[in-house]
């Protein structure tokens, strides 16, 4: 049974970090229609191996694209970054989740990437 | 019954007479010269066996997906969506830099060196929590709130 428990894990895993992007879009549609100035989606890439910890999975970056609205340029994607970092409880989450990097990308390419890891505060 | 022999095998046929001649099925066994028999009709025991296997397979599955499922729903229950905290943050951007200023101006730990040791501590925490949620309206509210009750600030 043991090894039924594992794959159990292993499916609960992957689904809570499809849970996380769904979560995030989901969030992210309610407050456009609420009068948020951008429309932003999430998406699993493969991340930036130099930013690996223990618990990094395959594909561990988290990335926030913007698809509509306002002009986002790179001060805008610091600031979305800044407060998505501020908050110890989701950084926490991700890292559990396994992933490593994430990446803010505004309009024409420019946005902000970091490891999650560093950004723990003890 | 019918017996037909052979110099090498001896072939018995035997016919089920009970519903008379038109609905007779035949089988047929063949008796080997050591005595061994071997059914042509049994063909149906390896499907048998494929079908049991995929059914076990597919019951395992269905289990797990239900654990799965249960899993999730009891934490979703537990947890609340984490983004909305985010966006809402995000929106009150503005307000959070106006409101930081101002908290920073009444809560800075100088303010309070000439009070009571505790005070001073308690000062120089509220003050080293503001600078780790400074960009998160919701957070600065809350501390503003601590820092009311704390006696450190009036409203």
């Amino acid at each position: 049974m043991a090894i039924f428990d594992r794959l159990v894990d292993w499916f609960g895993d992957a689904m809570e970090r499809r849970d996380i992007v769904r979560d995030f879009n989901s969030s992210s549609r309610k407050a456009w229609d609420e009068g948020f100035p951008f429309m932003l989606k999430a998406q699993i890439t493969m991340g930036d191996s130099a930013n690996k910890h223990q618990f990094s999975k395959w594909q561990s970056g988290f990335r926030i694209l913007t698809r509509g609205g306002q002009t986002m340029d790179r001060e805008k994607c610091s600031m979305v970054a800044m407060i998505i970092l501020s908050n110890q409880a989701l950084v926490r989450k991700l890292i559990r989740c396994g992933f490593d990097t994430i990446e803010i990308y505004g309009d024409g390419g420019q946005g902000y990437s970091a490891g999650l890891r560093q950004l723990l505060l003890d | 019954m019918t017996d037909t022999a052979s110099t090498d095998t001896l072939a018995i046929v035997l016919t089920d007479s009970t519903s008379g001649p038109q609905n007779d099925s035949l089988r047929t066994s063949v008796l080997a010269e050591n005595g061994s028999v071997s059914e042509n009709s049994s063909n149906w025991i390896p499907y048998a066996v494929g079908i049991g296997i995929l059914i076990l397979v597919g019951a395992a599955v269905a289990a797990m997906a239900y654990r799965v499922a249960q899993k999730r729903q009891d934490e979703k229950r537990r947890e609340e969506n984490v983004f909305d905290e985010v966006f809402d943050d995000v929106n009150n951007a503005d307000k959070a830099k106006v409101l930081l200023k101002e908290l920073k101006t009444k809560l800075h730990p100088d303010r309070f060196v000439s009070s009571d040791t505790a005070v001073m501590e308690a000062a120089q925490k509220i003050f080293q929590e503001l600078n780790e949620s400074k960009y998160s309206f919701s957070e600065l509210q809350r501390i503003k709130e601590k820092a009311v009750d704390q006696g450190l600030i009036s409203e």
